[in-house]
């Protein structure tokens, strides 16, 4: 039904586009420098990895390059080096040792040569406390079967978290020929009536139930507390085997806000024409990107 | 009361002799209190001239028409319904009374107690005239960043398809910017489009345009005068930020029944008005359609002939009415009743017949979208003492958005029986019934006293929904969306026009207004002063303070005045917004009607609100509007210059701005201040007209303005998702299915410039006088060097070579010629 509103503005820009007419203009702004992209995203007692590219202009059409020459340094909280990534492939970096440590804080620090220096500095949240994931089947009001999930997080008290959720169904077709190979489908959409959740669309017919691929939200509401997140997933798979992976994650503050922005960000991509812009945050000063930490809990359920 | 016969152009009607009592004790009480410093003292001895100054071919009110005692240097100005009252020593003066456009008339007047005088003024040229400046100067008055927009210029200048319009003329004027091509949209020294208080007889209009913002709503020959303020606002107007627009529409013709018309490329219009009762009661009442629908049914109909059992129809069409009726019942007491009703319709209806094994069946699908205005407005004048005039108005105002959608599925030729159905409507608006009193005192020449209160009551519609749903599985009837919101509204207001020397003039004012919105009260005291120092008879220094209040709010997410924008009221969450203006200016009077004027501004605006990231106004459809926008604060400040010729053959004038706007949002680009969508840096536009003969004028429009602001992404780069950091915590199933891998980096918002905006409108008006009247051929060129003006930017892939990222600006109007035939009678 959200879409039918859709159906019935989009003919409001027709007579607009019949009179319309177009051209190429230059990009006036003045030549843009490509900048440093660092993505590093970490986990506690885990290797770190970086992955270094460049930013390019936006009309470029290739693929955007990787920086294999880099120095990569990981820093502690006062910008002692740690350690230095090594380059495995395509501007992928890593790091073994030392690994990251909950409730610390780290940096980076990368020069390229020819395009400079860019540095970031995050926390690692302490380790998430999943108490339960319970799940119950049961049917929508529509009459569709559906899954019900009911997650509860012990918050931390003596930190500012922030969190994201994540539902998955994965349906896996089997080669009737070799029961070796087999081919997977991922739906990642469910739905939830959490008020505290940050993102996510509504459908109108679901009585302000909103759904989408991740949900977040700040412990603003439950500092030190348990945290009750329920969700729901309709079940029409058709595949062979059918499971689900339940994600958690408390992310650092750049981790979380780059998470938020990024999904807000591919979901406006979707409608453009009416969509407000979203800018991605980032925490790379001097380059773009994301360094922060995080930490996850994973389940996952088969359904027989 | 003696009528006296002058000659056969000029009536004069005195009602001498009569010394009318007061009302009522309680109005004296309160205009006393009203009065602010000494004017109490201008009683002795003294006695006051008043009446009404009336259009002798018309007998309409005129606005703004003025009577000076040269022997006194003292004079005033007629008000908003033609009513003046001047106060005078008792004896024998020499009055003039002038209008612009009006022979001005000398009348001898004796006062040894209050008299009344009714002055008809006829156009001049019909009889030999004193040559008298026929409105206050601008070097007179307190008045700043007011403009009074000649109808007679409105009516001259070539617009887009021949459409004459009083908003787009405005835009023509320092200060005031249009949106994008094309659009009525008003944007005020840096202020929104929700900031501009748009009076059309003094009752509220919310939307003002047609046809997607290319037109406004007002039909040119129903309009009498239009008064523009931008700053330095009166006391007695309140409730937005950044300008009042205070429409008149015309009276209704007195004397003899008048018509105009018009058939254009794509609307005729046509306006009657007459008396009802000669001299006592009157109409006025003009229609206006839009026929691109009508022209469109026959090629429609032959494009469908060549569908296999498939039919679409579709269309669109405005129209609009003003009515007036206006009716004197004593020499004291006068009603108005006006009247504005307007739609804008587009449809689509499509049809397809298709055969089974055993019948034929018939889907159909039906969308619509509506929006529109219903305006009217009672009013009552009624004059207490010649000193003491006041004008009472009930109004009422409705403009509603609907936008609906519809599938049906039948036997063919049983419509009624509808095996399975669906429809969806979605419907904003918002409704007022408000009242005021407004009270004009002169106790003396020096002081010019009004005061006043009004209430009004909204219903504000932010977003509803109808669902239906039949022979598809579940049926469903459901009502939902976002609730209705009431909210009153109160204002009080006082103001004092006085003179403290000959060469000092102060208005002096307060305006109070106070919202009550869930059980919320937002109570706005606006203190107001302006200040005029004549430096000599030529010209003056001027300076002005405004602090406003604002208890509504316009949520917009496009720029090309789509009607889904939505009125919002000031809530517990959403807070009004406010104002500040300080304005300062320079204006001089130069020979041979030239005259130029300089003003410089800082404007302050808290509370302004723009929709969240990622949002969007089907986000409003779920019901929590507030949810969906950040609330921040904008400033703006810059300087503007007018250069104007107002009397001659040519007229016209020549504007420029410069200008900064900004907002601030914590939310929204990182906290970061950024240049609102509309700010501009340099505005300029040249205006002329020139009367080669009676029979031939000629209007040049030329336009330039600074690119608008836009957001636009210039890099893009790896998101950290999929693919690029193996090994990081399952970012595969948080990642699932995203739609980029890449991210297109914003800067900044409202960041990047579109090329700048210029435009040369040419036109040519060829009168031509009949028995009937006057018939007009008007040929127009809008856009006469064809410059492609940018309307918005997009990324886009070039057709050649391919797979090429381009920026590619899209533009609206090319050189687009225009005809209309006007005649008048």
């Amino acid at each position: 039904m959200y879409k039918t509103v859709k159906q019935i503005a989009f003919p409001l820009a027709a007579p607009l586009a019949l009179i319309a007419c177009t051209k190429e203009i230059p990009l006036t702004q003045e030549e843009i420098r490509p900048r440093i992209v660092v993505n590093a995203l970490f986990e506690e007692n885990d290797t770190v990895w970086v992955h270094l590219s460049e930013s390019r202009n936006i009309l470029f059409s290739g693929s955007l390059p990787h920086i294999p020459n880099a120095t990569a340094r990981w820093l502690d909280a006062s910008g002692t080096e740690l350690g230095e990534f090594t380059h495995a492939e395509d501007g992928k970096y890593y790091l073994t040792s030392p690994t990251p440590v909950p409730g610390k804080a780290y940096g980076i620090s990368v020069d390229v040569p020819e395009m400079g220096r860019v540095e970031a500095t995050s926390t690692l949240p302490s380790a998430i406390e999943v108490i339960s994931v319970d799940t119950a089947s049961g049917q929508s009001s529509e009459g569709y079967k559906q899954m019900e999930f009911a997650i509860n997080i012990q918050d931390d008290g003596n930190q500012k978290n922030y969190y994201g959720i994540s539902i998955v169904t994965h349906d896996v077709h089997f080669n009737n020929e070799d029961s070796s190979s087999y081919s997977s489908y991922a739906y990642p959409y469910f739905s939830t009536k959490e008020l505290f959740v940050v993102n996510g669309e509504s459908d109108i017919l679901d009585g302000g139930e909103k759904y989408g691929r991740v949900f977040f939200f700040p412990d603003d509401q439950f500092n030190g507390g348990t945290i009750a997140f329920k969700g729901t997933k309709e079940l029409w798979s058709g595949g062979d085997s059918t499971y689900f992976v339940v994600q958690v994650e408390s992310l650092s503050e750049a981790a979380y806000r780059y998470r938020l922005s990024y999904t807000n960000y591919s979901a406006s991509l979707e409608d453009e024409l009416f969509t407000e812009p979203v800018q991605v945050y980032s925490n790379i000063e001097g380059g773009f990107g994301v360094f922060g930490g995080l930490s996850s809990h994973k389940d996952t359920f088969y359904i027989e | 009361m003696a009528a006296v016969r002058f000659n056969r152009y000029f009536l004069l009607s005195t009602r001498l002799g009569k010394r009318r009592p007061l009302h009522s004790k309680a109005f004296k009480g309160i205009a006393l209190l009203a009065l602010l410093g000494g004017s109490a003292l201008a009683t002795a001895q003294k006695s006051t001239l008043s009446g009404y100054l009336k259009d002798a071919e018309t007998g309409e009110a005129l606005i703004g028409a003025r009577v000076y005692i040269d022997s006194l240097k003292t004079g005033a100005v007629a008000n908003a319904y033609g009513f003046y009252s001047l106060t005078l020593p008792n004896g024998t003066h020499d009055a003039l009374f002038s209008s612009v456009g009006k022979a001005a008339v000398k009348k001898r007047v004796r006062l040894d107690e209050d008299v009344v005088v009714d002055i008809s003024l006829s156009p001049k040229g019909t009889l030999s005239t004193v040559v008298v400046e026929g409105q206050q100067r601008e070097q007179e008055t307190t008045e700043m960043s007011t403009v009074e927009l000649s109808m007679e210029k409105v009516k001259t200048l070539p617009v887009l398809l021949g459409e004459r319009d009083i908003i787009k003329t405005a835009q023509l004027l320092p200060g005031i910017q249009s949106g994008s091509e094309g659009s009525s949209g008003l944007y005020v020294r840096g202020g929104g489009p929700d900031q501009n208080l748009i009076l059309l007889d003094g009752v509220p209009i919310y939307n003002a345009n047609h046809l997607f913002g290319f037109f406004s709503v007002f039909n040119a020959d129903a309009i009498n005068q239009v008064k523009l303020i931008k700053g330095g606002f009166p006391a007695a107007y309140g409730g937005r930020l950044s300008s009042v627009i205070d429409i008149r529409m015309n009276e209704g013709n007195r004397k003899k029944i008048h018509g105009e018309g018009s058939v254009g490329i794509i609307s005729a219009k046509l306006m009657l008005e007459g008396p009802i009762v000669k001299d006592r009661t009157s109409f006025m009442v003009s229609a206006r359609r839009t026929y691109i629908d009508l022209l469109a049914r026959p090629f429609i109909k032959m494009a469908n002939d060549g569908l296999d059992g498939e039919s679409i129809v579709g269309g669109y069409f405005f129209y609009d009415v003003n009515a007036k009726i206006n009716h004197t019942i004593n020499a004291n007491n006068r009603l108005y009743l006006s009247a504005y009703l307007g739609d804008d319709t587009f449809y689509i209806r499509e049809k397809y017949n298709y055969a089974t094994d055993n019948s034929t069946y018939v889907e159909e699908e039906n969308g619509e979208l509506k929006w529109g205005n219903k305006l009217m407005s009672l009013r009552w004048n009624h004059t207490f003492t010649p000193k003491l005039f006041a004008n009472t108005t009930l109004n009422y105002s409705n403009y509603r958005f609907l936008t609906g959608y519809a599938y049906a599925w039948y036997p063919k030729g049983q419509a009624k029986d509808v095996q399975e159905s669906e429809s969806f409507e979605y419907f904003s608006g918002i409704e007022d019934w408000s009242g005021n009193v407004d009270f004009y005192y002169y106790p003396s020449p020096r002081h010019e006293v009004r005061f006043g209160l009004g209430e009004t009551y909204h219903t504000f519609k932010p977003g509803g929904n109808q669902f239906q749903m039949k022979g598809m599985g579940t049926d469903i009837d459901s009502s939902f969306g976002a609730s209705l919101t009431y909210s009153h509204e109160f204002y009080a207001y006082v103001q004092d026009d006085f003179s403290l020397s000959k060469r000092l003039k102060i208005n002096l004012g307060l305006h109070f207004a106070n919202a009550y919105v869930r059980r919320k009260l937002y109570p706005a005291l606006q203190p107001r002063v302006a200040v005029n120092y004549r430096l000599d008879e030529k010209s003056s220094l001027k300076a002005a303070y405004s602090r406003t209040a604002q208890f509504l709010h316009l949520l917009t997410n496009t720029s090309i005045g789509l009607p889904t924008d939505l009125w919002l009221p000031a809530t517990d969450k959403v807070p009004p917004q406010y104002g500040n203006q300080l304005a300062f200016g320079y204006t001089r009077e130069l020979p041979k009607g030239f005259r130029v004027g300089a003003e410089g501004y800082y404007k302050t605006m808290q509370n302004v609100i723009e929709y969240k990231e990622g949002a969007s106004f089907f986000g409003i459809s779920q019901g929590s509007w507030e949810d969906l926008v950040e609330v921040g604060r904008g400033y703006s400040y810059g300087a503007e210059v007018l250069f104007e010729k107002r009397t001659g053959k040519t007229t016209g004038w020549i504007g420029y701005t410069l200008s900064w706007t900004n907002r601030q949002f914590d939310k929204l680009n990182d906290g970061k201040v950024f240049p609102y969508r509309y700010d501009r840096r340099h505005d300029v536009s040249i205006v002329l007209t020139h009367a080669f003969s009676e029979r031939v004028d000629v209007g040049l429009v030329w336009v330039y303005g600074t690119g608008n602001a836009v957001t636009l992404a210039l890099q893009k780069y790896s998101a950290a998702g999929e693919g690029t950091t193996p090994g990081g915590g399952g970012f595969n199933d948080f990642y699932v299915y995203y739609n980029d891998s890449e991210i297109n980096h914003i800067d900044q918002r409202n960041g990047y410039r579109m090329p700048s905006y210029h435009r040369l409108d040419l036109g040519v008006n060829l009168h031509k006088k009949k028995k009937w009247g006057t018939a007009t051929w008007s040929f127009g060129l809008y856009n006469a060097y064809s410059r492609q003006n940018p309307f918005f930017l997009r990324i886009a892939q070039s057709e050649w070579p391919p797979n090429k990222n381009v920026l590619q600006q899209v533009s609206l109007f090319p050189i687009i010629p225009s005809v209309s035939y006007a005649f008048t009678f």
